[in-house]
């Protein structure tokens, strides 16, 4: 791989030894997968906050790089922690559990990582521009950072998020690389979308069988811009929990999509809602889970009418609501929903997809979002059912 | 051990020394949420081999999904000395190859579906360099 005189010093240590590190994985990585070169990033996004799911290597590996000198070269955000540091949990899950979630916290802003941030929709926080280059990982934000707004990113592992914004850097390979953004096949949704637990069931079935860059024709009969983007959310977010896809291109959505080629003789495949249904359930829980990816407090007073029409004829009576740092408060919202006989609890910087939640002695918990659904059991340990509430 | 065929990939690519060991065949793999990252046990249904631990065996994957969390599970595993002694796939990966990478665990990679095809759980295999791919022999 090609390095500039700048890259070189950096690779010999003369930066130090945490930038050292952070660029030897970086070229490693970038020539295993052919890169000829590095390239300036503008925005790194973390994955892997929780204690539950990097555990004491994760945070040792942390503590490690920060106390070698790590700093963010560049614009760096987080995705949620687990819910145990937040004030309705820190008994449930004890001293130790608690003490260890703050520290990978605090590590990550000694480093330089926004601390409005500790959200999955780093987009909401700050929007790049088309044809910008970033290094995020988190698996929802690279898809839609792809698909929608037109920035350029691979699908990045935690750890590697990490090490290119120590550099302010990454490879030169794959989603950055015009070539590769192209259709793998052409998927026909043969029902017009019209809300977030279709576009959910959809996404999980496009993840389950494309074999890298969908090409999605589809309707949606949704009006309401906000409502829409979240519903398009809730659809990448669940190709990408069902598929290792980091882009979708949706007919009339995603930027340029009209000068995109098409090769002639890709795969054509018609999806209707009798196949993908399939993911579905009753509801099992009077427990419901919102904000997988987060949602923010606009976005929640702006769906908080139909969610009321629903939640209480499905026998809802607790809503956990994910969102991202910097939420202001909420006490209206909180109240216009007590007031309807159904108790909300926010989760500021948080995921309750990433905690133990069999500690909370839930035995299951409904949600709407594809992602959740898809992680819930595996991650939290507890049932869950995909339900249609807004 | 003899072996009782090999196959010369033109184009694949394998990262670290020469391989061998005995296989888990694996159709779809998140380390994040298909593995139990204190054990190493596979958990996952989909995921064909349910039931399996991962250490000291060779994991032939079809297909990767889901969480970029994945690089840290693989460093988590390597730091409990439950790793997979080395990673096979088609389309390489960057969060597995990432782990990889920093674990110093081999890998291969650009391996066509027919191929792996050929290999099943418990093959015993020997994978080797050539000049212009690799050779995977199924012993």
């Amino acid at each position: 791989m090609y390095l500039n005189k700048y890259e070189e010093r950096m690779l010999r240590g003369e930066y130090g030894e945490a930038v050292r590190i952070a660029i030897e994985v970086i070229v490693h990585i970038g020539e295993a997968l052919g890169a000829e070169k590095l390239i300036d990033i503008s925005h790194a996004h973390i994955s892997g906050i929780s204690y539950f799911n990097i555990g004491d290597e994760g945070l040792e590996f942390l503590n490690d790089l920060v106390s070698k000198g790590a700093k963010a070269a560049v614009y760096t955000t987080a995705n949620p922690s687990s819910i145990a540091i937040l004030d309705p949990f820190t008994n449930v899950y004890g001293r130790d559990i608690v003490v260890k979630q703050y520290k990978i916290i605090e590590l990550l802003k000694s480093l330089g990582v926004d601390d409005k941030s500790f959200t999955c929709i780093p987009y909401k926080i700050r929007r790049p521009k088309i044809n910008e280059h970033l290094a995020w990982a988190e698996s929802s934000a690279v898809i839609y950072a792809n698909s929608i707004l037109g920035a350029k990113t691979n699908r990045e592992g935690g750890i590697v998020a990490l090490m290119a914004s120590i550099i302010g850097k990454t490879y030169y390979s794959g989603m950055h690389i015009d070539e590769n953004r192209l259709p793998t096949e052409i998927i026909k949704i043969d029902f017009p979308i019209g809300n977030i637990f279709e576009a959910s069931i959809i996404g999980l079935y496009i993840g389950n069988i494309t074999k890298g860059i969908p090409y999605i024709e589809m309707n949606m009969n949704v009006e309401d811009d906000v409502y829409r983007d979240i519903i398009i959310r809730n659809l990448l977010a669940s190709i990408a929990s069902t598929s290792d896809s980091p882009m979708a291109i949706i007919e009339g959505i995603t930027p340029k999509f009209d000068k995109i080629m098409i090769k002639g003789g890709l795969e054509r495949i018609t999806i209707d809602l009798a196949e993908a249904k399939k993911f579905s359930e009753s509801i099992c829980s009077n427990t419901l889970f919102i904000g997988c990816p987060h949602i923010t407090v606009d976005e929640l007073r702006h769906i908080s009418n139909r969610i009321f029409l629903k939640a209480k004829s499905l026998g809802i009576e607790k809503i956990f609501v994910a969102l991202p740092q910097n939420s202001e408060d909420i006490i209206l919202i909180a109240e216009e929903f007590r007031k309807r006989g159904i108790e909300i609890v926010f989760l500021k910087g948080a995921c309750p997809v990433v905690s133990n939640l069999k500690e909370l002695n839930l035995h299951s918990l409904a949600t709407l979002h594809g992602k959740a659904f898809h992680y819930i059991p595996k991650l939290g340990g507890i049932k869950t059912c995909l339900v249609n509430v807004v | 051990m003899s072996c009782e065929r090999c196959i010369n990939v033109v184009d694949a690519k394998m990262i670290g020394k020469e391989i061998e060991g005995k296989v888990i065949k694996i159709n779809v793999l998140s380390f994040l949420g298909d593995i139990d990252k204190d054990t190493g046990l596979i958990v996952s249904e989909e995921s064909g081999a349910k039931g399996s631990f991962i250490k000291d065996h060779i994991l032939v994957v079809k297909r990767f999904r889901g969480s970029t969390v994945g690089t840290y599970i693989i460093y988590s595993l390597y730091k409990k000395g439950i790793a997979p002694k080395a990673i096979i796939m088609g389309k390489p990966d960057p969060v597995v190859l990432a782990g990889a990478v920093l674990c110093k665990i081999p890998i291969v990679y650009n391996i066509p579906d027919g191929i792996l095809e050929h290999i099943e759980t418990g093959s015993y295999i020997k994978i080797t360099s050539t000049s212009n791919g690799i050779s995977i022999c199924i012993c």
